[in-house]
């Protein structure tokens, strides 16, 4: 039964394994197919012609190539959350259990309603999108959207989890070889030889390339058995790995090199992004073969001349039974044996050429077939595979020749493949015999050898892999070993890649108005024409007017005609249209590869705090700030979240509360020129705090804009210890490294990260005297001894302890620092000295709530765009003393009246609160905004909804007129400025 | 992703440096607003070789200055910042 099935499986010859079938389904449909086969190979040992519908006039589809270069066969493989959509159905290896479906047609491949579109094709010619969509602009997200997403048929995304595990390897090697066919093991051979780390790669599954789609002999043997026998030697070789089923998608700066290894049905890995940073690259990517360009030359039976070889000698399948060969250059009559060989009879070899350019060895090869020289296809007929050709004279005789057909091979010459070279910048140019070729050398460290490299011929590519080796070895200043040539059997033939004679040049474009250059997107010649009269004749531009080469295969085929197309009409040599860039990857990738394991909680590295586990034993709700695990408030038994940061806030407002301020950056700044280093560096003055003294900090950019806000502490003479926020900590230290190293390197300063080395916790609230008092001992902490914004360094059980008198949340408070690994012993301490005044712990929330009470700015204020004056802390500023900054923070820019400040907000009725990010309107005018709100809480304390704003001054702004307006969440709120802070106006809590 | 050589630490993946721009020397800090301007919002933009600042964070820590090549991307000559060249 199962091979009953496969009726266009050949009985001899391929490399499957007939003794291994492998069940999947397609559209719903049970099949099998062979151990070896693709899924594209399995389906037409089936007998299935139409595999896909095409994006815009739903035409019937069907399997054209056996590569990446694939336009049609695009499917969906996997369910649910292991769907995968948008995979050429020749790249995906066949096994057991796989289920595939096609695209982009409803409701089924064979009956699509969409087919209409095809008569409503003069709608949608060149730049439809840009025409037909266009007005009125309110129908855009209703109507048109909805149509374009609805036809547009590239696959659904998967739902949910995937549950694949995606994997990152770096490599370093010696040499990385990009493609296992004859030139690439003819170098690596070599390469392994002279014992040199060497990965090779190859994206398919067998070694070999283009010898295991055809029958040459190498010493003695199958091509196909050769290489896989060097391959394993070379993978034997110490140092030395070779990869199947790796595409090498991206060729980067300084030699990075990224393959997609996939490994379907195989272990737990289902994908593997490989960095490989080579000293050496050898490109052995080989050719892809280019269609020919006639009315009707993308229906169901029509394939690359080089393709249908490959189903008859790689997977034993008959792409046919009735075959023309249509070609404009010599390779063409070298698949005739091929196709005899597979049983197929071939009805004509139809040569665009005149009798006289024929070579004289593609006529030999010919027998009891006709030729039809000088002719060209005028149309194809047959619903969903091809069924009959019309062929006449190109000197435009009606003499016509009607062919009953069901396969064609057409061949129009070889194109290298040098996508991986376009992503450095160069690419191709054409030769005189209009064969495509690197259009310069390809720079250091990269050698292009075989088939890519424009050489013809097995026999060639051979001898130019183990050239490219010598240039390799020689780069690297390594003898190159003896190591005698495979010896090529005589009767193996021309047919892998001759591209002789004319090909595309001699188009007469007129009569090929019908026919597809880019198969994926449905762009005729006429859509290409048209566009060139529109005025798009440019490449680029033209490639986005009419979307050619816009698909997932990147117009692999399509883009030379484009280019023969545009010259052809333009009268322009095809030097001077040039192509579009190649951009990587060269094969679509999943983002499953591209994320690898960095999902979920290892998106990055997170950091924790010397008190995290305390913060997990009070029951912390916790979060991620930036980078750091961080409490968000502490819920009790069956306390809300509001009702927990309420609490908090009232237990700081009324006794006292302590919360970790490790996360903040910290540094010191220590010798002689301490002091000089401070004051050039910071807005405000600081050369004259005294020892034990601290002060709020203001840090500027060199454009004036407020880089960061801290507290500068002068412990001792020489040592400084200075504050940075903990979103910003990263910057303010690079930068200040940036200004002693780079700028002021005559200092005598040095700055230490220390960050990491104290455990803090902020003690506030009217009892944190009476806590640090108990925490402390040999500290006097009367007000008179260390009064507000002092500095001490003290004792601490024992150890060394630094305790300054600032505060964020508006009450008396302290902060406590002890060594990282004494801060659970700190905790403790502190909980245990205010268990008689009710302490709690609080976190983030809370700590927000009370700064917005206190008008404090925080991250939404540093916004990387406010200044000193916009935020009100212009009077912070040193008129008298240089600082970095200075020149442009008083420059006419930075003062103008369009120019925003922070002011307070309160909802005018005192109840609906603020919504964050709200844009502030006066009244109805809706179309400009003033400013907008960058910090929003319903304050316990005042028991009112509080905000801080920017807002611009405006002298069009009425009283009772101002608006918070969120439109993402359909809020609109009545405000009114009030005066900052909000809480405890005259300072005297914080200094009591 | 590029390999810079930091004078330090050898040669080192992109990932553990971030970029400083060009290396310049800034004007003095009691230069007028005219000369900020122009050494800030007035840069060259070669099609070749220029100098320019990486901060090694995730290596040694120091800023270094290297030659870069804006069209080939070749990075040469890392060398510390207070050495001029
Ligand atoms: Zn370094």
């Amino acid at each position: 039964m199962t091979a009953k099935s496969q009726t266009r499986r050949l009985a001899q010859g391929g490399l499957v394994d007939r003794t291994r079938p492998l069940a999947f389904t397609f559209n719903g449909r049970a099949f099998y197919g062979c151990k070896g086969d693709t899924l594209a190979s399995a389906l037409m040992a089936n007998g299935i012609d139409v595999v896909a519908r095409s994006l815009k006039y739903h035409r019937p589809r069907g399997i054209m190539t056996d590569g990446p270069e694939e336009p049609n066969a695009v499917v969906t493989v996997g369910e649910g959350s292991s769907r995968t959509p948008n995979l050429k159905a020749t790249e995906v290896v066949l096994h057991d259990g796989l289920v595939a479906r096609s695209q982009n047609c409803w409701p089924s491949v064979n009956h699509d309603v969409g087919a209409v579109a095809g008569l409503a094709a003069p709608l949608l010619g060149a730049g439809f999108y840009y025409k037909t969509f266009m007005a009125p602009r309110g129908a855009w997200p209703r109507l048109y959207e909805r149509l374009i997403r609805h036809a547009a048929g590239l696959g659904r995304a998967p739902e949910g989890h995937d549950p694949g595990i995606y994997e990152h390897r770096h490599s370093q090697c010696d040499v990385l070889i990009v493609g296992a066919g004859p030139a690439g093991l003819a170098a690596a051979r070599l390469l392994a030889r002279a014992g040199l780390r060497l990965v090779l790669c190859d994206e398919r599954s067998r070694p070999g390339g283009s010898l295991t789609g055809a029958m040459q002999c190498i010493d003695g043997e199958a091509g196909s058995a050769w290489a896989r026998q060097t391959a394993g030697d070379i993978a034997a070789s110490p140092g030395a790995s070779v990869l199947l089923d790796t595409c090498a998608v991206w060729l980067g700066d300084h030699q990075l090199v990224s393959l997609v290894e996939r490994r379907p049905g195989a272990g737990s890995v289902a994908e593997r992004l490989w960095l490989v940073r080579p000293r050496q690259i050898v490109l052995a990517t080989g050719a892809i073969e280019r269609p020919v360009c006639f009315p009707g030359n993308d229906r169901p039976g029509i394939m690359l001349a080089s393709a249908a070889v490959a189903y008859i000698h790689r997977y034993a399948v008959a792409p046919g039974k009735r075959a023309v060969i249509h070609t404009n250059n010599d390779s063409g009559y070298g698949v005739l044996r091929h196709l005899c060989q597979a049983g197929i009879d071939v009805k004509a070899i139809i040569d665009t050429r005149p009798h006289e350019l024929i070579g004289e060895a593609a006529l030999r090869m010919v027998r009891d077939v006709d030729v039809l020289a000088g002719h060209r296809i005028v149309s194809t007929a047959g619903r969903h595979r091809l069924r009959r050709i019309d062929a006449r004279p190109a000197d435009g005789s009606r003499r016509s020749s009607v062919i009953d057909a069901d396969l064609m091979c057409v061949a129009g010459g070889w194109s290298p493949t040098l996508h991986l070279l376009g992503h450095r910048g160069g690419a191709m140019r054409h030769d005189e015999h209009d064969a495509a070729c690197p259009a310069a050398a390809p720079g250091d460290g990269v050698a292009i050898a075989g088939a890519a490299a424009g050489v013809t011929g097995l026999a060639e590519c051979l001898a130019d892999g183990a050239r490219a080796a010598g240039t390799v070895l020689q780069a690297l200043g390594r003898e190159v070993p003896v190591l005698r040539l495979p010896v090529i059997d005589a009767e193996t033939e021309v047919s892998s890649g001759n591209p002789t004679g004319p090909s595309c040049r001699s188009l007469d474009v007129r009569q090929q108005r019908a026919a597809f250059v880019d198969l994926q997107n449905d762009v005729t010649a006429q859509d290409l024409m048209r566009a060139v009269d529109e005025g798009y004749g440019a490449i680029e531009h033209l490639k986005r007017y009419t979307t050619s080469g816009m698909g997932t295969d990147q117009g692999k085929l399509g883009n030379l005609m484009t280019i023969d197309i545009v010259a052809e009409v333009t009268g322009q040599p095809f030097e001077k249209v040039g192509h579009t860039t190649f951009r990587p990857p060269y094969t679509p990738v999943t983002l499953g590869t591209l994320v690898g394991h960095a999902r979920g909680e290892h998106l990055f590295p997170t950091r924790q705090t010397p008190f995290h586990h305390r913060h997990l034993a009070e029951g912390a709700l916790m979060e991620l700030a930036g980078s750091w695990h961080y409490p968000k408030c502490y819920p009790r038994d069956g306390e809300t979240l509001d009702a927990a940061i309420e609490r908090e806030v009232r237990t700081v407002r009324n006794a006292v509360g302590f919360v970790d301020m490790s996360t903040l950056g910290r540094f010191e700044i220590l010798g002689p020129d301490a002091g000089i280093f401070l004051e050039r560096a910071y807005a405000n003055r600081l050369s004259t705090l005294g020892e034990g003294r601290c002060r709020y900090a203001l840090m500027l950019r060199e454009d004036g804009v407020v880089l960061d806000d801290g507290t500068v502490a002068r412990m001792t003479t020489d040592c400084w210890h200075v504050t940075a926020s903990t979103a910003h900590a990263g910057d303010v230290w690079r930068h200040l490294e940036r200004l002693r190293q780079v700028e002021w390197p005559e200092l005598h300063v040095r700055l230490v990260d220390v960050g990491e080395q104290w455990a803090g916790l902020a003690i506030a609230g009217p009892r944190a005297r009476d806590v640090l008092a108990a925490v402390a001992p040999e500290l006097d902490v009367s007000p008179e001894a260390l009064p507000f914004l002092g500095c001490r360094e003290t004792a601490f059980d024992g150890v060394r302890a630094r305790v300054f008198r600032i505060s964020y949340s508006g009450e008396l408070g302290y902060e406590v620092y002890v060594g990282a690994r004494h801060g659970d012993r700190l905790w403790d301490a502190v909980a245990a000295a205010g268990t008689s005044f009710g302490i709690a712990p609080y976190g983030v929330e809370a700590l927000d709530v009370m700064r917005i009470e206190k008008g404090h700015c925080a991250g939404s204020e540093f916004d990387g765009r406010s200044t000193p004056a916009e935020l009100g802390l212009g009077r912070m500023i040193k008129r008298d003393e240089p600082f970095l900054g200075r020149a442009l923070v008083h420059s006419p820019a930075r003062q103008h009246s369009f120019r925003q400040r922070l002011v307070g907000l309160v909802s005018t009725d005192r109840r609906t609160p603020i919504p964050r990010g709200a844009i502030l309107v006066a009244g109805t005018q809706r179309s400009r905004a003033l400013g907008h709100v960058t910090a929003s809480v319903v304050s316990p304390t005042l028991g009112q909804p509080i905000a801080l704003a920017m807002l611009q001054e405006s002298t069009s702004l009425g009283d009772g007129e101002l608006r918070a307006v969120s439109p993402i969440v359909g809020l609109d709120v009545a405000v009114e400025i009030a005066s900052l802070p909000f809480y405890d106006a005259e300072g005297g809590r914080t200094r009591a | 992703m590029l390999i810079i050589p930091c004078p330090w630490c050898g040669e080192r993946d992109e990932s553990e440096f971030s970029y400083g721009g060009p290396a310049r020397p800034l004007p003095s800090l009691d230069a007028d607003a005219a000369a900020w301007r122009r050494a800030l919002y007035s840069c060259d933009n070669p099609m070749g070789w220029r100098e320019e600042l990486w901060f090694h964070g995730f290596g040694c820590r120091q800023w270094v200055v290297v030659r870069r090549h804006t069209v080939s991307q070749k990075i040469v000559d890392g060398r510390p910042p207070e050495n001029p060249s």
